[in-house]
């Protein structure tokens, strides 16, 4: 590694990082690949790929078996289980596929939960009601429970809980998969635009190859990844 | 943040949680009734004779005796000779003897021949004298006092007239019609059973045993107590005061060694505590069981959490992905449960204190036992500590699996 001092702190950066399935022999190995601050990549690969296992790997809710990974410069799978959830909280933003709201609390509710544990202040009623404007929501939603929402309404509040704390990387995984394709189109201008404004490095992942046009760089999973065998998920 | 959170996930649980609570709610209201009665009843049988050194009748058993003419239960014992209530009355380390005559009813309550000692002497509780609600005590021969409960079920006022019939069941085969007594006073509640008695002179209780030629020249003059007829010849039984209580055990010895009567001495301390002692092993069987509903009960908690765990997989995903550690999933589970078995603890206590105010009237007339309806004890509060603690224990195993789970959930 003899990059110059002067090049910006990379967001993502893996080395050697492999990680081996419980109870199978397959096994992912990333040997290297970095994520520039304020990219926005698409990930893509077919099911059973690894490409959940990564993202699992960027949130600490996996570590490495061997290699390391770092966000925003700094070490991130060495730090113990706590400081990793204490990271997470405050600098990553997570959108599943389906049900990334509690069910049984309201909109308002589930983005407080999120600045709760990221140990920030409370979200202000303002700032809860730019955001679900922001997102092209009504602003009645905030108290309606995240359960009677529609799908599509869901994971546009996904997309505000994950952004409520500003994070400098936002993780998603196939948001779109349960959304047709006016919903799907709407859903991710918005999450581009509003990652360009706060400057977020984006992960985005799909085996859905279509969707590459709307982020800047797309990115095959099979290219930076070296499976030894056939992996499953 | 996380108590709002814990309630609000109990509140979407609805009807499992609805069935955990009752069954929680029924195993604490189990123990804590068991508890209760069993302190209640015995302050309650501790309380209703006070500052009696002995208490003396024919020999029988000495729970018999003092269950008979304390708290008027179990089967009547012989009578004394009259002459030996005069012995006592008059032997020198005796303070003050009242003589008990039972064996008669009125409308179901007991009733009691005895003399002005009895309002002199008679205490309860902490040494507490009878006190006079209405009028006074009884002078002639047919008066009568009531017990703060016969006169508020009867509704009796002093002057009225009533019947007292002979036997003891409310209906009588035999109905002392010609012996109308005239109620001079009513005492204050005493919450023993003073309350359901009829107090009479013993007089009284000769006149209404009387043929029907006799009493009609002892209803000519009421208020002649030295008439002949009515003397009294027996009495079930005298309480005895002392001069000094380091006579106890000789007067004990010297009066079951009578021998003019065949007298029996016992100490109502005694027999207080020996009937304890009888009713300790089904006290400790009825702990025993309440213990056991109160464990299952909590393990039924725990199987719900359990349960519930697989269908929250999704939101502790949710919770881990906002950056909740498995700590808080873990304390998270300990809360809800806590939150439950608190609500149930609250809940039992305001149950059983409804259920006490109103069966407390029927446990006295049937049982003797003035239970009061107050719950708010510090033993209640030791009781849903401990109730706390083994929640908290029972629910261990859920949060350790939810924990777990937390630990090896992935997206």
């Amino acid at each position: 590694m003899t990059l110059p001092e002067t090049k910006p702190v990379q967001a993502i950066s893996l080395e050697n990082v492999t990680y081996q399935y419980p109870k199978s022999s397959s096994r992912l190995s990333f040997p290297h690949w970095q994520v520039a601050q304020g990219e926005r990549l698409f990930l893509y690969g077919p099911s059973g790929s690894g490409k959940t296992t990564l993202l699992n790997l960027l949130a600490g809710i996996l570590t490495p078996d061997t290699g390391s990974v770092a966000l925003l410069g700094k070490p991130f799978s060495s730090l113990s289980e706590g400081k990793r959830d204490k990271f997470r909280a405050r600098h990553i933003g997570v959108v599943f596929q389906q049900f990334n709201l509690v069910s049984h609390l309201t909109v308002a509710q589930n983005i407080a939960l999120a600045a709760h544990f990221a140990g920030g202040s409370q979200p202000g009623k303002e700032q809860l009601a730019a955001l679900i404007h922001a997102l092209q929501l009504p602003a009645e939603v905030l108290n309606k429970q995240a359960s009677q929402l529609s799908v599509g309404q869901q994971q546009r509040v996904a997309i505000a809980r994950a952004l409520i704390n500003q994070p400098e990387i936002l993780l998603v995984d196939e948001p779109t998969s349960a959304l047709d394709a006016d919903a799907r189109d709407a859903f991710m201008r918005l999450l581009t635009e509003l990652c360009e404004q706060h400057h977020t490095t984006l992960i985005f992942v799909s085996h859905d190859q279509s969707l590459s046009q709307y982020l800047d760089k797309s990115v095959a999973l099979s290219a930076i990844t070296t499976p030894a065998e056939a992996s499953s998920c | 943040m996380l108590m709002s959170f814990a309630l609000s996930s109990l509140r979407s649980r609805g009807k499992s949680l609805a069935l955990t609570f009752l069954s929680l709610l029924i195993s604490v209201s189990v123990l804590l009734s068991v508890e209760h009665v069993r302190l209640q009843a015995q302050e309650s049988f501790n309380r209703t004779v006070s500052d009696v050194d002995l208490i003396v009748g024919a020999p029988s058993g000495q729970l018999n005796l003092m269950l008979y003419t304390v708290f008027r239960m179990g089967s009547p014992t012989n009578n004394i000779s009259y002459a030996s209530y005069e012995m006592l009355q008059q032997h020198p380390q005796v303070n003050w003897a009242i003589p008990v005559s039972l064996g008669d009813s009125h409308h179901g309550y007991r009733v009691l021949g005895t003399n002005q000692q009895y309002f002199d002497h008679y205490k309860f509780g902490n040494k507490q004298p009878l006190v006079f609600s209405q009028g006074e005590p009884f002078k002639g021969v047919f008066g009568a006092v009531l017990g703060a409960d016969v006169a508020s079920a009867l509704n009796y006022q002093p002057g009225d007239d009533i019947v007292i019939a002979h036997g003891l069941g409310a209906v009588s085969f035999q109905n002392h019609d010609d012996s109308p007594f005239t109620v001079t006073g009513i005492l204050a509640p005493t919450g023993t059973p003073v309350d359901k008695t009829v107090h009479v002179s013993l007089q009284g209780i000769e006149a209404m045993h009387l043929p029907h030629a006799q009493l009609d020249s002892v209803l000519e003059q009421p208020d002649n107590v030295t008439n002949p007829a009515v003397q009294p010849d027996s009495v079930t039984a005298v309480m005895v005061g002392l001069t000094s209580k380091f006579a106890t055990f000789t007067l004990q010895r010297e009066l079951n060694n009578y021998e003019d009567d065949r007298l029996m001495a016992i100490l109502p301390g005694v027999a207080l505590t020996e009937m304890w002692q009888m009713m300790s092993s089904i006290e400790n069987l009825l702990r025993f069981i309440s213990l056991l509903i109160m464990l299952s009960s909590l393990f039924g908690l725990s199987t719900m959490l359990l349960a519930s765990m697989q269908q929250r997989e999704k939101e502790i995903a949710v919770l881990r992905i906002i950056g909740a550690g498995a700590g808080t999933i873990f304390r998270l589970i300990l809360i809800e449960a806590m939150l439950l078995a608190g609500a149930a603890s609250v809940t039992a206590v305001a149950l059983v204190t409804g259920v006490f105010a109103v069966a407390k009237e029927w446990l006295a007339s049937h049982y003797g036992m003035f239970i009061s309806a107050n719950l708010l004890t510090l033993h209640t509060a030791m009781v849903v500590g401990a109730i706390m603690l083994a929640t908290l224990l029972c629910s261990l195993l859920p949060a350790i699996d939810a924990y777990r789970g937390a630990i090896n959930q992935r997206l």
